[in-house]
């Protein structure tokens, strides 16, 4: 990669635009720059997210650069998680002179279904880092409970 | 690189450079990385951006895994009219933004005529 000014005098060299093309097609392979959208028509774009359970609570991880907790909106309904936005741009892009750009702008939804027993209650969200951490305590009756049996 | 590096997986995050006022400005989002594990070196003509992520205590089964475990690495290749000492980092909400100062002599230079 990069960071030199891009020469548009050589477009009767054929080297220089297959060489381009080689770093394109290198570059769809290097990790997950673009947001998975779930449909081949759906335009929103999702951030990515894990969940992690373990007895006391379900942990939501999403990762949200650049946002701040103004821009984000989180709704439990019915055991339905739904993390909604916008990642605004900073400014607008028309008079910048643009070597390359990777990041994305506009509004996103991510709704996830939760197994039933959670305290609505007491679900905590922070933001720190570009990361939203959601830690959405069990109920008391849902979480296992080890019962010893006795053997007679 | 270190032997003992190879086996670490890095992921790359995504990338702005666009020009500013005699400078060239990269935005890169590096969600979860904080100012102690940012690591950013200029050695001859490569620019090495290494960001470590604050490690997950949370314990427990994966139910949902979309986000690539990893830390951050990227190298950029650096050309002569970048100034090498003018080259400032921001962390702010996961994203590092570097300010790099275009050298003295690429800068447009206005030359006075003078009529005799």
């Amino acid at each position: 990669m990069e960071l030199m000014k891009r020469n548009n005098n050589n477009y009767a060299d054929p080297w220089n635009s297959l060489m381009r093309l080689q770093n394109q097609i290198n570059a769809l392979f290097d990790g997950d720059l673009f947001p998975a959208s779930d449909g081949l028509f759906d335009r929103t774009f999702s951030p990515a997210i894990d969940v992690v359970e373990n007895p006391e609570e379900y942990v939501v991880t999403c990762e949200l650069p650049g946002l701040t907790e103004k821009d984000i909106e989180v709704q439990v309904a019915n055991n339905v998680l739904t993390i909604k936005g916008e990642k605004k741009e900073e400014k607008a892009d028309d008079d910048k002179k643009w070597y390359r750009k990777e990041s994305w702008y506009g509004s996103f939804q991510r709704t996830i279904p939760m197994p039933s027993g959670i305290n609505s209650e007491k679900i905590t969200a922070e933001l720190e880092n570009g990361i939203l951490r959601l830690t959405l305590p069990k109920l008391e009756e849902a979480k296992q409970k080890q019962i010893s049996v006795k053997v007679k | 690189m270190k032997n003992n590096d190879e086996k670490k997986v890095y992921r790359r995050g995504r990338c702005d450079i666009y020009e500013g006022e005699g400078s060239i400005i990269m935005r890169l989002e590096m969600p979860g990385v904080n100012k102690d594990g940012l690591d950013i070196s200029v050695d001859g003509d490569i620019l090495s951006i290494t960001g470590r992520r604050i490690q997950d205590t949370v314990k427990g089964d994966w139910l949902v895994r979309e986000i690539r475990p990893g830390d951050y690495h990227m190298e950029y290749t650096l050309d002569e009219t970048i100034d090498r000492n003018s080259i400032e980092a921001k962390l702010e909400k996961g994203i590092l933004t570097l300010t790099l100062g275009l050298s003295e002599n690429v800068k447009p230079r206005k030359i006075n005529v003078v009529s005799k």
